[in-house]
């Protein structure tokens, strides 16, 4: 009973550790979607609405995820054809 | 002391940082400098601090709108009779929204006409709040551009824009912002420019409806900057 004390925890520490590694294949798979935090600032919004807190979008979050949402300039009618200065 | 000074000076630095951060960018006005009328220059001068607090309305209170550079000014509409120097107040934006399957059934006039009835005359009574302007004798009209993602467009790919131009001349205006001409009257006497990307669709018949979205709509938990009032 003595020893089980001791084992116990460590047990549960190599779970937790089993538990928190990714496979192989996870990273890889991982490493093909690397924008799930594209960026810091996308890391510290998600961090500052992490579930259980309350929730709060400053215009600067949304610059960031509007930024990162960008998948190149739009095809579009250029001001030029509309008006002059 | 001087680490308590090193602490208040960056605490001060951010503070600057982070209010020049939550701030809208000039460069979505177009500076004096660059019109090519003295008429427009004029204007620019006289109603620079109008132009300033319609770019920091949109930015703080429609955050979902995006302002391009040199988007917002007096500009001389490409269409009328080029000898005559006419200026209008002019807003260019493009509107960020979730895609819809309910809009992306809608045809290109109907999306049009969707948008118009969002967007436009908000966006003229936004553009009035100084009342001065709807008298201003060298003011001609005010247009307003609108512009979204195509719905076929796809993730990942170059975006598409669908885009209207909206014309309208000053005595329109005034009519509209002074309630003796609704939003349906403005479409009917407006001039609607509508175009595919780049490519040009001609005058556009606008079906236009009161729409009470923008009085509504908030972006979840958005919260405007400390001392921003939006109405």
């Amino acid at each position: 009973m003595r020893g089980t004390g001791g084992r116990l925890p460590l047990a549960g520490a190599a779970l937790l550790l089993m538990a928190g590694c990714a496979t192989s294949e996870e990273w890889t798979t991982w490493k093909q979607n690397p924008a799930h935090f594209a960026s810091g600032d996308h890391l510290k919004f998600s961090m500052k609405n992490a579930p259980g807190s309350s929730p709060r979008v400053s215009r600067e979050d949304l610059e960031a995820a509007r930024a990162q949402n960008w998948w190149g300039r739009p095809i579009t009618v250029r001001q030029e054809e509309l008006l002059e200065r | 002391m001087s680490a308590r000074l090193l602490t208040a000076a960056l605490a001060l630095s951010l503070m600057i940082v982070g209010g020049a951060l939550a701030a809208p960018s000039e460069d979505r006005i177009l500076p004096v400098d660059q019109y090519t009328s003295q008429k427009a220059r004029t204007l620019a001068q006289k109603y620079a601090p109008a132009l300033r607090a319609l770019n920091a309305g949109i930015y703080h209170c429609l955050p979902w709108l995006d302002v391009p550079k040199q988007s917002i000014g007096f500009f001389r509409p490409k269409h009328l009779a080029q000898p005559q120097d006419y200026r209008y107040l002019s807003l260019r934006i493009y509107i960020e929204q979730e895609t819809s399957p309910q809009f992306a059934a809608l045809g290109l006039k109907e999306r049009a006409s969707a948008m118009f009835s969002r967007y436009v005359g908000a966006m003229l009574r936004r553009m009035t709040e100084r009342a001065e302007l709807v008298t201003e004798p060298l003011l001609d009209g005010f247009s307003v551009i609108l512009g979204w993602v195509k719905p076929t467009s796809q993730p990942g790919e170059r975006p598409v824009h669908e885009t209207i131009a909206v014309f309208a001349d000053r005595p329109t205006i005034a009519d509209y912002v002074a309630g003796r001409a609704s939003i349906r009257d403005l479409a009917g006497r407006a001039v609607v420019l509508g175009y595919d990307g780049e490519t040009p669709l001609g005058r556009l018949k606008i079906q236009a409806w009161e729409d009470n979205f923008l009085k509504t709509f908030q972006i979840a938990n958005y919260k405007p900057e400390p001392g921003v009032t939006c109405r």
